[in-house]
């Protein structure tokens, strides 16, 4: 007799979503007893009386909501078979009509008032709620944003976009659900059940007991089932996983795919993964098969209980050990109060399961706020003005910090630091570059002295400072850094290329353009510098992208510029078109440039070699060539004169490439 | 057989609203995949419709015993049974009523666990169907499709459209049969009881379905809204977070945090627009159905204690007015469904439509008598090879010809975007030249079977892609003839073998997405015995080596020469480095062959290939404006 109020078990099996990072393997999770409640406390103060205002609106209308069934019951009794005489409490008897139609139409305008008060009441408890429930998450998101793009490099090499997205998003919408859906799911079911409690207590404790008596035996089913349930989606999601990754990795590499000729092979396997999520599923709906008719068969018991007792007890009186009569029309009352009950009982197990979710999410968002910054600033730090641009290294040594996840390549780390007892200077406009094998620890040295990370010993000077005494502001603001993924937001290129400087006219941005030797490319497309570029805009090729970062270099104009490996993913002719427009920029600016491809420093005034962590060589590129060392076979190498390598090095690249994956 | 036989290769349709050609697409979605499993369906469907009848009986058998049993008001009857055979005794009547209750609510246990069994099994075998064929469609169309469309889309479709069919075999179809079959068991009982005031009441459930119509399209603008803005601020935020370094470098952490909270503003504002109006929504309806049962109370009370009022004639017991009023309640609660039914069925037939245009595109096509390439010796031949991108305007090869002896070594260099890759794609069938030809050992690469001829070839690309498996999985891709000696040997030749040995579990470690991390150059290698495992008399490096670091291409080198001593060997090479000691180099500019010769021969030319020589090694300054101006304009890349 029950409805399924919105069908929402017959949506057939639930299907898994990609959730929040599994919270096993996070390192940044708060050790709080009750995570919601410590994130409300958070947050939530602010906008505390919203939340106050919904309770209580939500209080206020646990007995009135539910007295429709009983003034029916009622109505039963006192309009349509006399047991009762008829009578509204509160109300003197004299207001009251004596004539049976008339009761009829206060019994219809009764039930109608208390809907439409009661509705009105729901609006606004929706209202407050949802305004509470949003500005806690705009609160959340916002300051949990804001941590974490103070915090340092260490934890963006640590973590993927992705993972970092899935808290800002996908944690901070678990919250807002909680506050919207699921805290209201809870407090209807409790609500519901205290306001049909009430009545049929207040009616009939003894025939109430009755009644009752199957609610907990659903309450328990539910929550048996939902374990179970749990389990099985478990291994749903597992296979759907797995499936996910096995489309996209031949989607990825179609033209491989294609190359072999293993179409019937990749169907073959991509069938198979399907299938085993089929059977998971299979799984689940055969769970499922008895979940569902066993909730509607004890709903069925309750109802009939309630219908076979309560009959017997109208006709023959109170039966056993019972003392209190029983009207028709209270069982009436009971009747419509039972029917409804088996959904809300229903509903307990999801909003376990919602709370275990939201708790998993506070949790994690916590402890991103917690998460200190590895790079501290000084108390007494001091501003770098007046900057001249004297850089140096004095015996520095660093290794990366142990990485927090569980799946991290084997690093460097492993072999000793990545630079070691690191020494030299650059006077104030000179060009230096860095050169070396892979794994040498070029692109290191550039990231202490903007301090992504900081030295383990010895010290790096900017114009005598040591980098830690500096504000970490002012110490960014002298160097320009340009790296070889050239990252643009999306947005137009005017506001890309004046990034971080404060109001630029046009002119100025095509002058800069025009100095990286961009301008030519830029004036050919649609809105010149108000073309949107990125991910919903114009798609741009690497170079192009390198050298708009170049020109927002040039409109900062820094006093120190540090190139890392910045030609390193260009093609040689664009390779060849930024060293040309640098090449003025550089010429009385401190620069160092760290490349892989030695045709991009052979015109430096130094040229520094590391290998292994350690300073090899230093000299110009005459010299170096002349000493014929490592820097002369790396040249060799440069221009293919293959064959001729020295075996010794031609093993140590043998080695050093068999060993997994190192960072530089 | 990697391609379908296919010969009117109709064009790519309009991605839209899929009312093209075959119809509607929710049809053509259960017609073309959910045939084989049609008796599921339909038993599912009956079971799950069948199931209403005894799902509304109990308020009627209730009505009964108010009648009958407890206030006397009315005769004791059951729909469908003859009088005759009903018990007097009012003891005994309650006694049948309740075994009736019980009956029925076991009767709709044992229904509805057939029918989730029986439609549950059906969803999952249709969406396998769909997913398993829509999947080898895709993967068989013409490489082009990948080109125009990246990973994330092409799984968008494979995925979420594929998990939206589910939606469709519940949310809609058996959620609306349900509420339909739930409209016409509650009218059958109500007809029975009392015709008249069913009738008058059928009124009711329309006016809701209607109300509740209009709000869905008065609200969906503001969802759409609200989507919107979340898709605005997640870009942020993801833009934000992947140009960390950039923030960190220029100091702009206050301003982007602003913005992010400009973007949060928004979407709350979007949010309570959309929160604010379904707020109220949802009271007016449930008022609008509060209302009908109020007046039904009215009605019905009138005409129990007072006789038909209006134009209604005869009687209605109290008995009969509570299930009235119950089934106005419950047929009210189901109409609120509508919306949700509604909106299934929109996602659905969007999705729909997305698998139909998917796979209505072209794959590559093969002659039906098409004869293999047995063993060839790797002599090819370009002959006046011109192509255009079918993305394109321009043609990217225009009059190329040139003959390679089997066992030449040939390097393919030139700018960027000239179209050097391209060359190397036709011969595998890539793609088809538009005029001209291609042949190896002197027959048409379009008359030889395309799995004859790209086992003829392996084919090595700048990203060394490994499927999730184990090494000797990866190496002997696709093919079980390959066996573990092969496996070992390609391996060796390859500068493998050694890095495998040292692994957790050699060849037989996963490696891939969720396998060991391997290096660039490590990758590579495997790629390279991958290519050499099936013994290819053609080899062809794509700028194979072009993501990989200077020493590790020194070391890549060194077997290349190797492997390319008794093979027909084609490398495309950005580095110049790597093609230095080629038998013949070709220079590629804008589609044409414009230079061939070895390196000191072209270098001695002193024309485009000395130029990009002079890039190689740095002699930057001597590099011609005419030469600089080409690149400043022209990347494509």
């Amino acid at each position: 007799m029950s409805d399924d109020p919105d069908g929402s078990s017959d949506d057939g099996p639930a299907d898994s979503d990609d959730g929040p990072v599994d919270s096993d393997d996070d390192p940044y999770r708060a050790d709080a007893r009750w995570p919601v409640l410590a994130l409300l406390r958070e947050y939530g103060r602010s906008h505390w009386h919203l939340a106050v205002a919904g309770l209580l609106l939500r209080l206020l209308w646990i007995v009135p909501g539910q007295a429709g069934p009983a003034l029916i019951g009622y109505a039963f009794d006192a309009v349509f078979s006399d047991a009762k005489q008829f009578r509204l409490p509160l109300v003197p008897q004299a207001w009251i009509p004596q004539t049976q139609l008339g009761q009829i139409w206060v019994v219809a305008g009764l039930l109608l008032a208390i809907s439409v008060v009661g509705q009105a009441v729901k609006w606004l408890r929706t209202l407050s709620w949802g305004a509470f429930a949003f500005r806690l998450q705009h609160d959340v998101r916002v300051e949990t944003y804001d941590t974490v793009q103070r915090l340092e490099m260490g934890f963006f090499d640590d973590h993927q976009t992705g993972e970092v997205m899935s808290i800002l998003n996908n944690d901070v919408d678990a919250m807002e659900n909680f506050f919207t859906s699921t805290i209201d799911d809870a407090m209807t079911i409790v609500a519901f059940m205290l306001g049909i409690s009430f009545y049929m207590v207040l009616l009939n404790w003894q025939f109430a007991l009755v009644a009752l008596s199957v609610a907990p035996v659903i309450a328990v089913a539910n929550y048996y089932f939902s374990g179970k349930i749990g389990e099985i989606y478990g291994a749903v999601r597992e296979a759907q996983g797995k499936l996910n990754a096995q489309l996209r990795n031949s989607i990825s590499g179609i033209s491989v795919v294609k190359a072999y000729t293993a179409e019937p092979f990749e169907r073959e396997r991509v069938e198979r993964s399907s299938q085993t999520v089929v059977d998971a599923f299979l799984d689940a709906i055969r769970l499922g098969s008895y979940h569902y008719p066993a909730m509607r068969a004890l709903t069925g018991v309750g109802l009939a209980l309630t219908f076979g007792v309560g009959g017997y007890w109208v006709m023959n009186g109170p039966p056993g050990p019972f003392t209190a009569s029983l009207t028709a029309g209270t069982l009436v009352t009971f009747l419509l109060y039972t029917q409804h009950m088996g959904w809300p009982l229903q509903d307990i197990a999801g909003v376990i399961e919602s709370y275990s979710s939201a708790s998993a999410s506070a949790e994690r968002l916590l402890g991103i706020q917690r998460a200190a910054p590895t790079v501290a600033e000084a108390e007494d730090a001091t501003e770098l003005t007046d900057v001249r641009g004297r850089v140096t290294y004095e015996a520095v040594t660093f290794s990366y910090p142990e990485s927090e996840r569980a799946d991290a390549p084997v690093t460097a780390t492993d072999a000793g630091p990545v630079v070691e007892d690191v020494s030299f200077d650059v006077d104030p406009g000179e060009t230096v570059g860095i050169v070396g094998p892979t794994g040498a620890g070029k692109s290191t040295l550039l990231k202490l002295l903007v301090r992504f990370y900081d030295v383990d010993r010895g010290r790096i000077r900017v114009d005598g400072h040591d980098v830690r005494d500096l504000t970490v502001d002012s110490l960014r603001d002298a160097v320009g850094f340009i790296s070889q993924d050239p990252f643009l937001f999306s947005g137009t290129i005017r506001e890309n290329v004046s990034y971080g400087t404060a109001a630029v006219d046009a002119e100025t941005v095509w002058d800069a353009l025009e100095r990286a030797e961009a301008a030519s490319f830029v004036e050919d497309l649609p809105d010149g510098i108000d073309t949107t570029i990125g991910e919903r805009g114009v798609k741009l090729s690497g170079g192009q992208r390198q050298r708009i970062c170049l020109a927002r270099v040039m409109i900062h104009d820094p006093e120190i510029l540090v190139l890392d490996e910045a030609t390193s993913h260009v093609d040689n002719e664009t390779e060849a078109l930024i060293q040309r427009s640098i090449e003025s920029v550089v010429a009385d600016r401190t620069t160092l440039v760290v490349a892989h491809r030695l045709s991009t420093v052979k015109d430096a005034d130094r040229i520094v070699v590391l290998d292994d962590g350690r300073v090899a060589e230093q000299g110009s590129h005459a010299d170096l060539l002349d000493r014929n060392g490592l820097y002369a076979t790396l040249w060799q190498v440069q221009v293919g004169e293959v064959q001729s390598l020295p075996p010794a090095f031609v093993d140590r690249i043998e080695r050093r490439a068999d060993a997994l994956d190192t960072d530089d | 057989m990697g391609v379908s036989v296919d010969s009117d290769g109709a064009g790519d349709p309009v991605p839209g609203d899929g009312d093209e050609g075959s119809g509607h697409p929710v049809v053509w979605l259960f017609d073309e995949y959910a045939r084989p499993h049609w008796k599921q369906l339909v038993g599912g469907l009956t079971f799950t419709t069948v199931e209403q009848f005894p799902a509304r009986l109990p308020p009627v058998l209730i009505g009964l015993a108010i009648d009958a049993v407890l206030l006397g008001s009315g005769p004791f009857r059951l729909p469908l049974v003859p009088r005759a055979w009903l018990p007097t005794a009012m003891a005994d009547q309650l006694r049948l009523l309740l075994a009736l209750l019980c009956g029925s609510f076991a009767a709709v246990a044992l229904v509805n666990f057939f029918g989730r069994r029986v439609l549950g099994r059906f969803g999952q075998s249709f969406q396998h169907e769909i997913r398993t064929e829509v999947f080898d469609t895709v993967q068989r169309l013409e490489l082009d499709y990948f080109d125009e469309h990246d990973t994330g889309e092409v799984m968008s479709i494979l995925n979420d459209d594929v998990q939206e069919v589910q939606t469709l075999v519940f949310g809609v179809l058996a959620r609306g049969s349900n509420m339909t079959m739930t409209a016409v068991a509650t009218y059958a009982y109500m007809l029975w009881l009392n015709w008249q005031l069913a009738v008058v009441l059928a009124v009711v459930p329309f006016v809701l379905f209607g109300l509740s119509y209009w709000f869905s399209n008065w609200i969906e603008p503001r969802h759409q809204a609200v989507r919107e803005r979340v898709g605005d601020l997640n870009s942020r935020l993801n833009n934000n977070v992947d140009g960390v370094s950039v923030i960190k470098a220029f100091g702009t952490e206050s301003a982007e945090r602003d913005r992010v909270r400009t973007a949060s503003r928004d979407h709350r504002e979007a949010q309570w627009d959309a929160h604010w109006a379904g707020a109220t929504m949802d009271p007016v309806s449930r008022t609008v159905s509060q209302l009908g049962r109020v007046v039904t109370i009215v009605v019905g009370g009138i005409w129990v204690l007072t006789g038909p009022p209006l134009f209604f004639t005869g009687t209605l017991t109290p008995g009969a007015l509570f299930t009235f009023y119950m089934f106005v309640g419950s047929l009210l609660t189901s109409m609120q469904g509508i919306a949700r039914v509604v909106d299934g069925y929109q996602n659905g037939k969007a999705a729909a439509t997305r698998l139909r245009d998917i796979v209505a595109n072209d794959s590559v096509v093969e002659r039906s008598d098409a004869a293999d390439l047995d063993d060839p010796d790797g002599v090819v031949t370009y002959d006046d090879v011109t192509f255009t991108y079918p993305s394109r305007d321009e043609p990217t090869l225009e009059g190329v010809s040139f003959d390679v002896d089997a066992g030449d070594t040939v390097g393919i260099v030139g700018s960027t975007g000239a179209g050097k890759s391209t060359v190397l794609k036709l011969l595998v069938r890539f793609y088809d030249a538009d005029s001209g030809r291609i042949t190896v050992d002197g027959r048409d690469v379009r008359d030889v079977t395309v799995e004859s001829l790209r086992d003829s070839i392996g084919y090595v690309s700048q990203d060394p892609f490994l499927f999730y498996g184990t090494v000797r999985e990866n190496v002997a891709y696709a093919h079980p003839d390959v066996d573990d000696e092969t496996v070992v040997e390609a391996a060796k030749l390859a500068g493998a073998h050694e890095f495998v040995s040292e692994l957790p579990d050699e060849y037989d470690t996963q490696v891939g997405e969720r396998g060991v991390k391997l290096s660039g150059g490590q990758r590579q290698r495997i790629a390279i015995a991958r290519a050499i495992a099936r013994d290819p008399a053609i080899l062809v490096f794509d700028e194979a080596t072009s993501h990989v670091d200077n020493e590790t291409e020194v070391l890549i080198q060194r077997t290349l020469d190797e492997l390319a001593a008794d093979r027909t060997t084609f490398m495309v090479a950005h580095r110049l480095s790597t093609v230095r000691d080629a038998d013949h180099i070709f220079v590629v500019d804008d589609g044409e062959l414009v230079e061939r010769g070895t390196h000191e021969d072209l270098l001695a030319r002193d024309g485009l290939y000395a130029n990009l020589w002079h890039v190689q090694v740095g002699d930057v300054t001597a590099l011609p404006e005419s030469f600089l101006q080409r690149v400043r304009r022209g990347d494509t890349a």
